[in-house]
């Protein structure tokens, strides 16, 4: 995978640096304003200051002996000679005011307000608009005589330099600022480069490095931590080197291990496939062997109910053949005794005929799936047994509703319910039951259909309960049992009907659930 | 005693080397006249509204470059002693006379002078002096200046000769004897003031200078008023010597009659406050002379 390569070191560092550096120069220049503008002020005032000393000096005299000519002509010559004064005004305690500037002179009788507020015993100056000066620094000294005060002296000074001074610092602030800048842009990008370059090419060394190009080596060559990084990176670098020529030996080791074990996996798992093949064609033998087996138990119980079946009606018959061999002998044979015998006869084979149809009905051959109404399968195997459980006392109670239809293996379901029924009676038999009940329920719900075969035999004891569906096992006597029946019935509900075959015990017996997908809706 | 007698021919000799000597006098003054350079000589305490070094650098070194442009050779002389830059001009060592004119109609001869300028000051009439004093103070004219306190100007002979001429016209004396006599002042403007402020009662000044005071105070023409004036007084001007070529005069007193027309003429011109130079003929003294000889006369009559 590329992997891009980044400049942000670079552009921090640059970011950093000349940010740092701005910030200190901006703090510097904007510090310095205040203290240059009251530099400017201090000189300003130290100027007035001498400008006024000068003049009263200058004009003491005059002032003293009243000579305002002088103090006029004087001023008007130091007007003419500083040309940053506007104006000049001698303001006596008493008397008229004398007002000179540039162009002409002119007495005063009263100051202004805010003019009059500046005369006092101290110094005093303000920056403020007078007449048509939009700004003026006017400077008020007081003249004083041996500790006798006489007057003031105001000086209108034009602020034109004081703004020049201002302006042109303004300037420098700007000029320096901009100087900075630019060194800023130039030793920030030098400074950013000198820090980010070797980064920078250590970084894209290792993203080569990354990109499985170990040929790349740092020319870096610096007596500092880049120096040692750049010395670590190339002994990285041959590290790595080394470690993927072991690594390349090791792959082909390992690949060279795979082929050889895969070889060996592919000749076992021919083998085993073999193996498998065998197993379950012997495994199918086993269980046709199973099936047949079962078949046969199945048969040979059926032949012993047959015989209880055929029992009473051969009975029956045999009275008939008496009662005709009686009548007969009492010579009492008459056409209406032989046909009602007959009749009777008739009867009783046709009912031994139903049971065989009916157990051959059972054992047909039935591999294909139908629907089918699970009461009448129920009560069509529990009349198989009809005679046994009769003989027993057995009590057969078979809750279902007579329309609940599913689609399966008719026969297998048949077998199954007749394998349970089997060994219900069974249990019931050799347990010698009070009251010998099997309960038969059939429940639909909303996706299955529940069939539960109860007794009340007392239940399977604990210790077998988990290997009653094992091939062979059984606990009837030998030769009542073959230990193959609840094996195939879990093997027909689950394998074949996809359902379940489950067991448990309650207070009064043992209870089988066959749980069967509901798929008739 | 023959030793101690000078013979007749030692006098003849003296009276030869004399002759020889006058001549060749004459002969080199001659030669200064005929020298087409200008010689300009000031007699500074005419010029008393001026400072010294504007006329000792400004002038001189303006005049150079003038006769730079015009191609002459300059020279500027400034004189404290009014006979020693009469003697100057007579002998050619100057060719031009700038004074007072009032020194140059009594202690030069006129018949020597030729046409030459004058500078005018801005404002009022240049040649026009005044007798100023305060309004409302009963000075209305020069009959009530009795007693009154005078400031005049240093070296302005013509104003004292006014004041001196309406003094003997009203109290046939010279003012010393009528007006309290107060401290000269250099310039007239520092007089004005004096009046205006109430140092002094009464002035007499060329009324251009009165007029330039005012504007820089309009406050002046409230309380101060002219009781008496005079015209045709030149206040100060420059005459040629006769002996110069009249082309040569000529050329000069056009390149000074143009000084106003460039910026370094306007500097030049500036030193002496005013904004253009007029023509000038010797014959403009007469009323100064006339002054000078009414107030003569004036005095001989009592």
């Amino acid at each position: 995978m590329a992997i891009k390569q980044k400049n942000s070191i670079f552009i921090r560092v640059f970011l950093i640096f000349g940010s740092l550096v701005l910030a200190i120069t901006l703090f510097f220049a904007f510090m310095v304003v205040p203290m240059q503008k009251n530099a400017f002020k201090q000189i300003m005032f130290t100027q007035a200051e001498t400008v006024s000393r000068s003049i009263v000096q200058a004009s003491s005299d005059a002032i003293i002996s009243k000579d305002f000519g002088f103090i006029v002509e004087h001023n008007v010559e130091v007007l003419k000679n500083n040309t940053s004064i506007h104006y000049i005004l001698i303001s006596p305690k008493i008397g008229d005011k004398i007002w000179i500037n540039q162009e002409n002179w002119h007495l005063i009788e009263n100051l202004n307000t805010d003019i009059a507020q500046l005369e006092n015993n101290n110094i005093n100056y303000k920056i403020m608009p007078i007449d048509n000066y939009e700004q003026v620094y006017h400077f008020v000294y007081p003249i004083q005589f041996s500790g006798i005060s006489w007057g003031w002296l105001h000086i209108g000074f034009s602020t034109i330099q004081y703004d020049k001074y201002i302006n042109d610092m303004y300037f420098q602030i700007i000029y320096i600022i901009g100087i900075s800048l630019i060194l800023i842009l130039f030793v920030g990008y030098l400074f950013a480069r000198w820090i980010s370059q070797p980064v920078s090419i250590i970084s894209h060394l290792a993203t080569q490095v990354a990109g499985g190009d170990l040929t790349v080596r740092s020319t870096i060559v610096r007596g500092d931590e880049i120096g040692v990084l750049s010395d670590s990176f190339n002994q990285m670098v041959d590290s790595l080197m080394q470690s993927k020529k072991h690594l390349e030996n090791y792959n082909q080791e390992l690949e060279n291990k795979v082929l050889k074990r895969t070889q060996e996996l592919a000749d076992l798992n021919k083998d085993l496939d073999n193996k498998i093949k065998d197993e379950v064609a012997q495994r199918q033998k086993q269980e046709a062997l199973l099936i047949h087996q079962s078949r046969l138990a199945a048969m040979g119980e059926m032949i012993g109910a047959i015989a209880h079946q055929w029992r009473q009606p051969l009975n029956a018959l045999g009275l008939v053949q008496q009662n005709l061999q009686f009548k007969y002998q009492m010579d009492k044979l008459d056409d209406d005794f032989m046909n009602q015998s007959m009749d009777k006869s008739a009867r009783l084979i046709q009912k031994m005929s139903s049971t065989i149809d009916d157990f051959r009905n059972f054992f047909k051959p039935n591999k294909h799936i139908e629907s089918f109404n699970i009461h009448n399968i129920i009560q069509s195997t529990a009349d198989l047994l009809e005679a046994q459980l009769k003989n027993n006392n057995i009590k057969l109670q078979i809750i279902c509703n007579e329309n609940l239809i599913i689609k399966g293996f008719q026969g297998e379901f048949s077998q199954v319910i007749l394998n349970l029924l089997n060994n219900a009676k069974d249990a019931l038999i050799e347990n010698n039951s009070r009251q010998p009940t099997i309960i038969i329920d059939a429940v639909k719900n909303n996706d299955t259909v529940t069939i539960t075969i109860k007794d009340n035999a007392g239940g399977i004891p604990d210790g077998i309960i988990d290997k009653i569906y094992d091939p062979y096992f059984t606990t009837k006597e030998e030769g009542k049992g073959t230990g193959i029946g609840l094996y195939m019935s879990k093997i027909i509900v689950e394998n074949n009907m996809s359902g379940t075959l489950r067991a448990f015990n309650d207070a009064e017996g043992a209870n089988f659930v066959i749980e069967l997908i509901n798929n008739q809706d | 005693m023959n030793t101690n007698r000078i013979s007749l021919k030692q006098i003849a000799e003296c009276l030869v080397i004399i002759t020889c000597l006058i001549f060749s006098t004459c002969a080199v003054a001659e030669d200064l006249f005929h020298q087409q350079t200008l010689r300009i000589g000031f007699h500074r305490p005419s010029f008393h509204e001026y400072s010294r070094e504007d006329l000792v650098i400004s002038v001189k070194i303006i005049t150079e470059e003038m006769g730079k442009d015009l191609g002459i050779e300059t020279n500027v002389a400034i004189y404290e002693d009014m006979k020693l830059m009469n003697a100057d001009f007579e002998n050619g060592t100057i060719n031009l006379i700038f004074a007072s004119p009032l020194l140059i109609a009594n202690e030069v001869d006129n018949t020597l002078l030729a046409d030459g300028f004058k500078m005018i000051p801005s404002g009022g009439n240049a040649d026009r002096l005044v007798i100023l004093t305060r309004k409302n103070e009963g000075m209305d004219n020069f009959k009530s200046l009795r007693n009154k306190k005078l400031g005049l100007v240093e070296n302005d002979p013509t104003s004292d000769l006014y004041v001196n001429f309406l003094s003997q016209s009203n109290f046939k004396k010279d003012f010393q004897d009528t007006l309290k006599k107060m401290p000269r002042e250099k310039k007239s403007h520092q007089v004005i003031l004096k009046l205006f402020f109430g140092q002094i009662d009464v002035t007499c000044v060329y009324e251009s200078f009165f007029q330039t005071t005012t504007e820089l105070n309009p406050q002046i023409l409230e309380r101060v008023q002219i009781i008496e004036h005079i015209d045709g007084i030149l206040q100060s001007a420059g005459f040629f010597h006769k002996n110069v070529d009249p082309a040569f005069r000529e050329s000069v007193i056009n390149a000074v009659l143009k000084l106003n027309t460039y910026p370094r003429g306007q500097q030049f011109l500036e030193i002496f406050k005013t904004e253009e130079a007029l023509p000038v003929s010797p014959s403009e003294l007469t009323i100064t002379k006339k002054l000078f000889n009414d107030y003569q006369h004036l005095k001989t009559i009592k």
